[in-house]
């Protein structure tokens, strides 16, 4: 029997509503989390009203305005020493948010990519030894800067990109040279990964195990990112990595379906995906870098945002492509909400912290649901 | 269109040819069923045919073009394939799975228009699945999952089908069902190149077959004249006996009677 057209119009409508209605619902949980989080103070436990928030940031957009017009400043300036340390905790706070989903985005993406190309809901992007690429470079930050490694964000980001993407192309030579003649496969790189990270984690075991006490914790400060660098320099390495990965993504994010069959199936769909697939691995690892580096060790939202949003919107990657970023997002800033509450050591509690014992429940709720097996 | 293979030799390595000298054509509108041994080389031959293998002699020849020069692309748009594995690791629902098949018309940055849409739901309908489009596909049965597969394959829009066993671990009802779909995309005009392990659906189709043998020229002919008693012996080293019979329509059927 022929379908004619009308009939398909109604078909598109109808299916696109369930979809739609869940982006709404998603939407609203989105703007009620970044409000909470943009009205929490920074370290404190406790919370601006909103109307104070909304003054604040007036005062801030005037004064940037005014800064970059030459207006007179005084009286904003005298408004600002009004509200006090309000006004810097209310700024600082919107641009901690802000870095914070932005990372959360990268992370629910970086998880998705390596899930779909491994074929495998529990693959992570840490996998070809990125995680220990950031600690190189944070390493060697510290061994050569010292104390001084504390205040030098971009340095900090030049090292740790450059040892993440250091470790990633050893990871793809060696995997070029093991496989020899063949056809490198992601499998193959992926015990590649491991061997090599192991090997270079040894080495940087040996340099901490001989670091002095104060070198450590100087260490562990930077690696974790307890503090949150608010500079307009990360906001530059952020926007950059949004350009780099995110926008490639949106555009391929039908096609990219493909892999998630095996190879040969997908060549004979007219698709190349074993370049699709190592073109995919570098950006998802370059994501997994920028949130490692802006956010510190906050590697299990890569597991658990993609798990929810293919929960939430099924598998196919155009209708997950915005749930996921959402997801992500939120959970992260969740997150660094429920870090900031709580007192610690002066500072409130590294985000990574937080964000295994957030997700890892969540984590165990989605396995025991999601016991139907795909296989 | 006309696949034609000439002389091709294929296998993973130099040294180990798995198929020698193979030489037959196809056209549209015909049902070609491979039939040989496990390990023969079926699968091995379907990979050079799509240029998933390089062949290690001779050439596939579509409309007197050799494949050998075409993209992935330009060879998707000609030919289908339907592999016998094929389960993603993630919940598709069947839509989205038939919908894939445009992934070649749509290329890499696009995403599928209203166009697409009605050739999926068209696929669908001739496939006879449009009641499972909202299931996931690994809840499916196996019967229900190779529809699919082939709603996927004709959601491509190619001239010619290749199928991998597409009865492959099918209950007898579904086998049927299938093998019923298969001729009716026959008669729609499609080209059908099949590997199956049962003489009786080549008589099924009334199609052309090849028979392929280790270490023996492929035969290749009409199915009343290569599903033989004597052939089959050679092939699979047992007794059968090819009976025919008039159903209860008068038409003359042929099938194959293993002597036990």
């Amino acid at each position: 029997m022929q379908i004619g057209l009308s009939e398909i119009k109604n078909i598109i409508t109808r299916d696109g509503l369930p979809y739609k209605r869940k982006m709404k619902i998603l939407a609203l949980v989105l703007v009620i989390v970044i409000l909470f989080s943009l009205c929490l103070e920074t370290i404190q436990h406790g919370i601006i009203s909103p109307a104070k928030v909304v003054e604040n940031y007036k005062l801030w957009i005037e004064y940037n305005l005014s800064k970059m017009f030459g207006w007179p400043l005084y009286h904003i300036k005298e408004d600002i020493l009004a509200n006090g340390t309000v006004y810097y905790d209310v700024i600082s706070r919107l641009k901690i948010t802000a870095i914070t989903f932005v990372c959360g985005i990268m992370l629910a993406m970086s998880g998705s990519i390596f899930q779909s190309v491994f074929r495998n809901p529990m693959a992570a992007p840490t996998m070809l030894g990125v995680s220990t690429g950031v600690n190189i470079g944070i390493l060697i930050l510290v061994l050569q800067f010292g104390g001084f490694a504390l205040n030098m964000p971009f340095e900090k980001y030049i090292y740790c990109y450059i040892g993440a993407a250091a470790m990633l192309m050893l990871v793809l030579a060696v995997g070029k040279m093991s496989s020899g003649k063949n056809k490198m496969s992601v499998y193959d790189l992926l015990i590649v990964g491991a061997i090599v990270a192991q090997v270079v984690g040894a080495i940087q075991t040996f340099f901490i195990y001989n670091m002095e006490n104060d070198e450590l914790l100087l260490y562990q400060e930077v690696s974790r990112a307890i503090s949150v660098n608010t500079d307009n320099i990360t906001f530059a390495f952020l926007g950059i990595s949004i350009l780099v990965c995110i926008v490639p993504m949106y555009f391929i994010r039908f096609s990219f379906n493909a892999v998630c069959f095996d190879n040969d199936d997908s060549k004979s769909l007219g698709v190349n995906s074993g370049l699709m697939k190592i073109l995919t691995l570098i950006l998802g690892t370059f994501m997994i870098t920028a949130g490692m580096v802006h956010c510190g060790t906050v590697g299990m939202i890569t597991l658990v945002a993609p798990f929810i949003s293919r929960a939430i919107f099924g598998a196919e990657y155009r209708k997950v492509f915005w749930g996921n970023l959402m997801i992500g997002g939120i959970l992260l800033v969740v997150c660094r909400d429920v870090a900031s509450m709580i007192y610690f050591n002066a500072e409130g509690l590294p985000l990574g912290t937080v964000v295994n014992f957030v997700t890892v429940p969540i984590f165990v709720v989605i396995m025991i649901s999601q016991r139907r097996v795909f296989e | 269109m006309k696949l034609e293979l000439r002389n091709l030799s294929c296998g993973y390595k130099d040294s180990n040819l798995i198929l020698k000298n193979i030489s037959f054509s196809v056209e549209t509108g015909e049902i070609c069923c491979l039939l040989g041994a496990n390990g023969v080389g079926k699968t091995t031959l379907f990979k050079t045919i799509l240029k998933l293998l390089k062949p290690k002699e001779g050439k596939v020849v579509v409309d007197s073009e050799d494949v050998a020069k075409w993209s992935a692309p330009k060879i998707a748009k000609k030919m289908a394939y339907v592999s016998q594995y094929h389960v993603p690791p993630f919940p598709y629902v069947v839509k989205d799975v038939v919908l894939l098949g445009r992934i070649n018309s749509v290329r890499y940055f696009g995403k599928p228009k209203k166009e697409d849409y009605e050739i999926v739901e068209q696929a669908m309908e001739d496939m006879g699945i449009r009641h499972l489009r909202e299931k996931i596909y690994t809840d499916i049965s196996g019967g229900e999952r190779q529809l699919v597969m082939i709603a996927r394959a004709l959601a491509q829009e190619p001239e010619m089908l290749v199928l991998d066993e597409p009865t492959a671990s099918l209950d007898y009802g579904n086998m049927i069902k299938v093998m019923k779909k298969i001729k009716t995309l026959q008669k729609t005009g499609y080209g059908v190149v099949m590997t199956t392990h049962s003489p009786d659906q080549a008589f099924m189709c009334d199609s052309k077959v090849a028979l392929l043998q280790k270490n023996e020229p492929v035969k290749f002919g009409n199915v009343y004249e290569i599903i033989t008693e004597e052939n089959l012996k050679q092939a699979y080293g047992i007794d059968v006996q090819v009976v025919e019979f008039a159903d209860k329509t008068g038409r003359i059927v042929r099938m194959c009677a293993p002597m036990l």
